[in-house]
């Protein structure tokens, strides 16, 4: 069913369109085959009973404990935001710090820092 | 207090989502369908798609994705609820030991976000590092899958972009990389964010491009390829990009970057550079869905709303000076797909959720009309059922359901009826045919050149005093005759025997005859010149029995020999001698006797007396067989009266055991013996012929699609293989049965989306409405493809110019536009015999056939509006009376209203309409015109209407439920009482009187009843809500009826009334009221099962059930689930065990002990009969 098109999948695209077209074209050339064998048994007269056979039920009794389990972290994401900010802040600033240099704004940041770290738990 | 049984009849149908990977093993590769709450799993095989299991899960699956942990050789499942339960799955083992583990679940839910219109949206980082979910709009949720801890910490980050319509992974980044399209006031804007999951954050793209032209970003070219050397993927965003731009498709090494599909443009982007196409085939559709078909992602299959699939081709190599290419071809025509799997060896599986989903093989050569596409196989669908009616065509007592399924081209009817069809092959006019049996005749049979199959050539038919034999060559008949066959009696029995010989018994001699020639080679009397009153043979044996006298023979070569004769206390009614399975001769002999009505087992050959069993009445056994079922024995005896006795047989002590009585039809009963599809089964020939077989260990009694079978036999001729033939009074007809299932659905294609149907007795009619697209062409409107209605006998048109409607606005030349008809179709042939096309802005909204006081015939009326797309509801509409008579449809009245007609009902011989937010009750005049007599106002929009005596229930778009009443004599509306909860309703039925059931949109049903009893006005006005329950899908149409017949087997569970509802993902389920008792037994039972089966996911069953809509959430209620009920019969002999332990039962005594689990079995067992 697809021996042809994987053996025409090697030939370079557009070379000559004319001839493509009366073969396989481009876009059908060489689709990917993992198992030849498989479909190559399907015959119009086993295709509807195999849709209308049906799947046994799956019906678990067996207790599998849950390796892990998803849980969505409870802070608030502003808050969440400006602490992460905040500590990015202090790090570039104790790298500044490292170099020996200081603004005006360090100490208000500083100030302000407390205030942050109150409010966090409160979500 | 309200006691209801909810159960599914038919499972969802629609697929929603579709994945392949390897999930049972490491080298399987699976297709796994989600359709509503059910997954699918299958294999891919030589031979096709093998179903592996069905799984279900507590919630409407949104999100389905297979992946691949680094550290893992097969793909795990992600799967994420309407209701924000996330889950990853594994497959563990296989065939009976498959197991599938939840190896991660938990919610995801958050307490305060507004949900995304666009819905939930699940993606996973291709290198599996994380999850990310889009719930709510501005919020992604990252999940990061890390193996240590037990606990996976997800976290939101705020997205800038607040209506985000797609988002992907990108390929190939360092960080974790999400690709989105988000609308805001200019347009849509393509942007990338790279997330930091140590940070928990966005990262800062190293460089903004914020407000740049697409041209301008040219400019930045050298320095996106130093970038794109580190990372194969840096952020990168691109602004408006095409006005519909809706889905995102990433792409995988080596080209990275992503496609953005729009409604007419395909573009890819891959941080550095663009590629734009709008190839014209584009133009008339809108692509909705993608599957890759190469690894490395140079072609996709993609599929449009129009149900075409095309290839769309990304060049790989980017050559000098030529830029990558995007091809896009037009594959052919599917079904509207939904999903698009690309499997092996150009094999493609597409989803649907509005046609079938079908298994298409790409052709490397296009067929005769262009098509690069053969369907292999497809998968029935009834989704979306919008509306349906239950009606008996045949007569029979059983209700079949036809349900307007599917839209646009895909719309369809479907006839859904329980039981087993036969598709009749050929028909022989042959009156008075008493019985019938296939034989193989001449040299050997019907069999060389086809290997050692042996064909059947001849059918032998009693009548009354002869006895005819037809050749059958080919599809070809004619009357023989063979030799030595005695052609002036009526034949009792008739069959090959071994030694290359036929039996024929008549009332005087069995005689035997040579199969090559169809000489006499001998014959035997039975002594006294008595004759033979019933007999039966194998291929070996015989038995016959002259009055109580009973003979056994063995057919011999030549001869057959007298055995042992016994003599019985009654004459024999019936007898058989079917050998076990496997075997050549029988063991046992069944017979069952006149005046004392006995069924007996008899040992063979002595015809020692083994075990008697007596059936009590007076009604003489007709027929008696003995079958075996799924290796379990059994022994039949049909009645004179349509009843059915069966035990199970003992083989070797010939012991019958648990008797059990159901009751087929009203008239003597024969029982034939089949093998259809290698399943064994027994035909049961009567007024109401039924299928009789084993699933699950439980014999299941399935009607035919068939009036009346006198006698049957199985054939197997060259022509007809594997066939039936079935004698009624006047003709045999050759025909194979389906497969055994228990629903059979039989679609209608009508290439346009059926709306409403209605069903007209009188006319053998069914009236349905209709929706078809037609495009505007340069002058006039133009269908675009043949449909039901404008390939109709017949068409007639509403003619505008004499309609006072608003004028159409301007139509752009290729616009769509909505043509609406009523279409009269034959309840026999299901031909469309005549379509009447309303004009186009006149859409036809609600359709029933209804007769009126004082005048006899049949009407169908019909409800329309007139819809201009600047009014925010419409202002006019009309109510249309038809009738149809001699193949003709004529417009009889025609009333003009002020709105649209949501809903009509008979009411009292007058017609009930609802119209915008009233309801209006209409006189049909002597003059044969509709006359206002009443309205009632109090609703938002009056959608929904049932009636019942003088009460009308309403249902409202968003007030939930009013009960009226009218009063005859005042000749107004009188409220009586009124749900206060608000609810978007979608369906509304009345149980009885005071009892009212509703379904609304957030899948939920609901009980309500009328308090009479209550004291003052205001408790009286006010509707108790007495039951509810979350069914999972959205319900569209309630119908009383019912799908099985009514009184089949003699103790039917204790349930009173059905209702069967039709929803939106294609199933099927009813509603029905249990007694107070039973039901809290059953919910007992329901307790338990809970208590046994562990919910994949961990879902609890009563989270589920529990009444949930956006404002609260409440427990269920006064409904039992019978789906968990049901699946009690799927557990093994220790599971129900397990169950049944702290159980009681009231049995026949009234005396409460402990269930057993036949017990519990049984009670199961008749409730699955309902449906």
């Amino acid at each position: 069913m697809t021996g042809k098109n994987t053996e025409a999948g090697g030939s370079q695209a557009g070379s000559s369109s004319s001839n493509m077209n009366q073969n396989i074209p481009e876009f059908l050339r060489g689709l990917p085959c993992r198992d030849s064998k498989n479909f190559s048994k399907f015959s119009a007269d086993s295709g509807p009973k195999s849709s209308g056979k049906k799947a046994p039920i799956y019906l678990p009794t067996t207790d599998h404990p849950s390796e892990q389990v998803i849980v969505t972290e409870k802070t608030n994401i502003l808050l969440r935001y400006l602490h992460w900010r905040w500590e990015k802040k202090l790090q570039d600033q104790s790298k500044k710090r490292g170099a020996g240099t200081t603004d005006g704004e360090e100490g208000a940041s500083a100030r302000k820092r407390p205030r942050t770290e109150r409010s966090d738990p409160s979500p | 207090m309200s006691h209801n049984y909810v159960v599914t009849a038919q499972k969802p149908t629609a697929v929603n989502h579709c994945v392949t990977g390897n999930f049972t093993s490491p080298t399987d590769l699976n297709l796994i369908m989600a359709k509503n709450n059910r997954l699918e799993v299958f294999i891919v095989s030589p031979e096709g798609l093998q179903p592996v299991k069905e799984i279900g899960i507590y919630g409407l699956i949104s999100v389905m994705k297979l992946f691949r942990p680094c550290d893992e050789e097969k793909n795990l499942l992600f799967i994420v609820t309407q209701h924000y339960n996330a889950m990853i799955l594994e497959c563990v083992g296989r065939g009976e030991s498959l197991e599938i583990v939840t190896k991660v679940h938990g919610n995801v839910a958050d307490r305060i976000g507004k949900p995304a219109e666009t819905g939930i949206i699940g993606i996973i980082d291709p290198e599996s590092r994380c999850i990310a979910l889009r719930l709510y709009d501005g919020i992604l949720k990252i999940i990061p899958l890390e193996k240590e801890s037990g606990e996976l910490k997800a976290y939101n980050i705020r997205l800038e972009e607040l209506t985000v319509q797609d988002i992907e992974f990108l390929y190939g980044c360092a960080n974790p990389t999400v690709v989105l399209i988000h609308q805001d006031a200019h347009g849509r804007h393509v942007k990338t964010h790279e997330i930091s999951l140590k940070e928990k954050e966005f990262i800062r793209s190293p460089w903004k491009q914020e407000n740049v032209e697409p041209e301008a970003a040219m400019i930045d070219l050298v320095l996106m390829c130093l970038c794109a050397l580190c990372f194969p993927q840096s952020p990168w965003k691109q602004e408006n990009v095409e006005p519909e731009a809706a889905m995102i498709v990433p792409v995988p090494a080596p080209l990275y970057g992503a496609l953005i599909v729009g409604q007419e443009s395909i573009t890819y982007h891959n941080g550095s550079s663009y590629i734009t196409v709008a190839p014209p085939i584009l133009k008339q559709s809108t692509m909705t869905c993608y599957g890759r078909v190469d690894p490395n992602g140079c072609r996709y299959l993609m599929g449009d709303m129009a149900g075409r699939l095309f290839m769309v081709l990304l060049d790989g190599e980017e050559k000098e000076g030529a830029e990558r290419d995007i091809q896009v071809e037009l594959l052919g025509e599917c079904s509207i797909p939904e999903c698009i799997n690309y499997l092996d060896n150009g094999v493609v599986f597409v989803g649907s959720r509005l046609g079938d989903s079908q298994l298409v093989q790409l052709r490397v050569q296009p067929d005769e009309n262009g098509s690069y596409l053969t369907v292999l196989d497809s998968h029935t669908n009834l989704a979306p059922i919008v509306d349906m009616v239950v009606v008996d065509l045949e007569r029979q007592g059983q209700g079949q359901l036809v349900t307007c399924s599917g839209a646009f081209k895909d719309g369809s009817l479907r006839v859904i009826r329980n039981g087993i069809g036969i598709h009749e092959l050929a028909s022989i006019d042959l009156a008075g045919i008493k019985a019938m049996w296939s034989l193989r005749v001449g040299a050997g049979g019907d069999g060389d050149g086809d290997g050692d199959e042996l064909f059947d050539n001849t059918l032998v038919i009693a009548f009354v005093g002869e006895t005819r034999v037809l050749s059958l060559v080919g599809d070809e008949v004619e009357e023989t005759e063979i030799a030595g066959l005695a052609s002036d009696q009526q034949t009792f029995f008739c069959s090959n025997v071994q030694h290359s010989q036929i039996l024929q018994v008549t009332a005087s001699s069995a005689r035997l005859l040579s199969d090559s020639t169809g000489r006499l080679l001998s014959e035997w009397r039975p002594p006294g010149g008595r004759n033979i009153s019933v007999v039966t043979a194998n291929t070996c044996q015989l038995a016959c029995a002259v009055g109580s006298d009973l003979f056994y023979l063995e057919i011999e070569s030549g001869e057959v020999v007298q055995k042992s004769m016994t003599t019985l206390e009654h004459e024999v009614a019936c007898i058989d001698l079917t050998p076990s399975a496997g075997q050549q001769r029988a063991e046992l002999a069944a017979v069952a006797l006149w005046t004392d009505i006995s069924a007996r087992t008899l040992s063979l050959p002595a015809l020692q007396p083994l075990c008697k069993e007596c059936l009590g009445g007076e009604i003489i056994p007709r027929s008696i067989l003995l079958a075996e079922f799924e290796g379990v024995p059994y022994c039949l005896v049909a009645m004179g009266d349509g009843s059915l006795f069966y035990f199970h047989v003992h083989l070797k002590s010939g012991l019958l055991t648990e008797k059990k009585k159901v009751t087929l039809g009203t008239q003597p009963t024969v029982l034939r013996a089949f093998r259809p599809h290698s399943t064994s089964s027994v035909f049961a020939c009567s007024d109401r012929p039924a299928v009789i077989y084993s699933s699950n260990y439980k014999l299941v009694f399935s009607n035919v699609n068939l009036r009346e079978v006198n006698h049957m036999c199985t054939l197997n001729t060259r022509a007809y293989r594997n066939s039936l033939a079935l004698a009624t009074d006047t003709t045999i007809t050759i025909g194979v049965v389906d497969d055994i299932q228990k629903l059979h659905i039989r679609s209608v294609k009508l290439y346009e989306s059926p709306r409403r149907i209605a069903y007209q007795e009188s006319t053998e009619t069914f009236g349905v409405l209709s929706m078809r697209l037609d495009e505007q062409g340069s002058s006039c409107l133009v269908a675009p493809r043949p449909s039901a209605s404008t390939e109709a006998k017949t068409i007639t048109q509403s003619s505008s110019s004499q309609l006072h409607r608003p004028s159409l606005q301007q139509l752009e030349q290729g616009q769509e536009v909505e043509v609406h008809s009523l279409l009269i179709i034959d309840q026999h042939t299901f031909e469309v015999q005549h379509a009447h096309s309303f004009v186009p802005s006149e859409y036809a909204l609600s359709l029933i056939s209804m007769k009126f006081d004082n005048d006899p015939a049949c009407y169908f009326v019909v409800g329309t509006a007139y819809v201009n797309p600047e009014e925010s509801e419409p202002k006019q509409g009309r109510i249309v009376v038809f009738q149809y008579n001699d193949q003709k449809l004529n417009q009889v009245s025609e009333k003009e209203i002020k709105g649209a007609c949501y809903s009509l009902a008979a009411f009292n011989g007058k017609l009930l309409a609802s119209i915008n937010s009233t309801v209006r009750l209409f006189e049909w005049t002597a003059e044969h015109e509709l006359r206002l007599e009443c309205s009632h106002f109090n609703n938002v929009v009056a959608l929904y209407l049932k009636t019942k005596g003088d009460f009308v229930l309403v249902g409202d778009l968003m007030r939930s439920i009013t009960a009226l009443q009218y009063k005859a004599m005042e000749g107004n509306f009188d409220e009586m009482a009124r749900d206060f909860n608000a609810k978007y309703m979608t369906a509304v039925e009345i149980l009885d009187d005071d009892t009212y059931l509703g379904a609304e949109n957030s899948h939920n049903l609901f009980v309500c009843q009328k308090d009479s009893a209550a004291t003052t006005d205001e408790e009286r006005m006010q509707m108790q809500e007495v039951g509810r329950y979350h069914v999972g899908d959205m319900v569209n149409v309630f119908r009383h009826g019912s799908l099985v017949m009514q009184g089949v087997t003699e103790s039917m569970a204790p349930t009173s009334g059905c209702v069967l509802f039709g929803t939106v993902q294609g199933s099927v389920g009813l509603v029905t009221q249990l007694e107070p008792e039973f039901y809290s037994f059953i919910s007992e039972l329901q307790h338990q099962l809970t208590r046994v089966i562990r919910p994949v996911g961990k879902i609890e069953h009563s989270a589920w059930r529990a009444y949930r809509c956006e404002r609260k959430t409440e427990p269920c209620e006064g409904f039992i689930d019978g789906d968990l009920i049901e699946s009690f019969l799927d557990l093994n002999r220790d599971q129900m065990a397990e169950v049944v332990r702290d159980l009681m039962i009231t049995d026949s005594s009234s005396q409460r002990r402990a269930a057993t689990v036949d017990d519990i079995i049984k009670a199961v067992e008749e409730l699955t009969r309902i449906h």
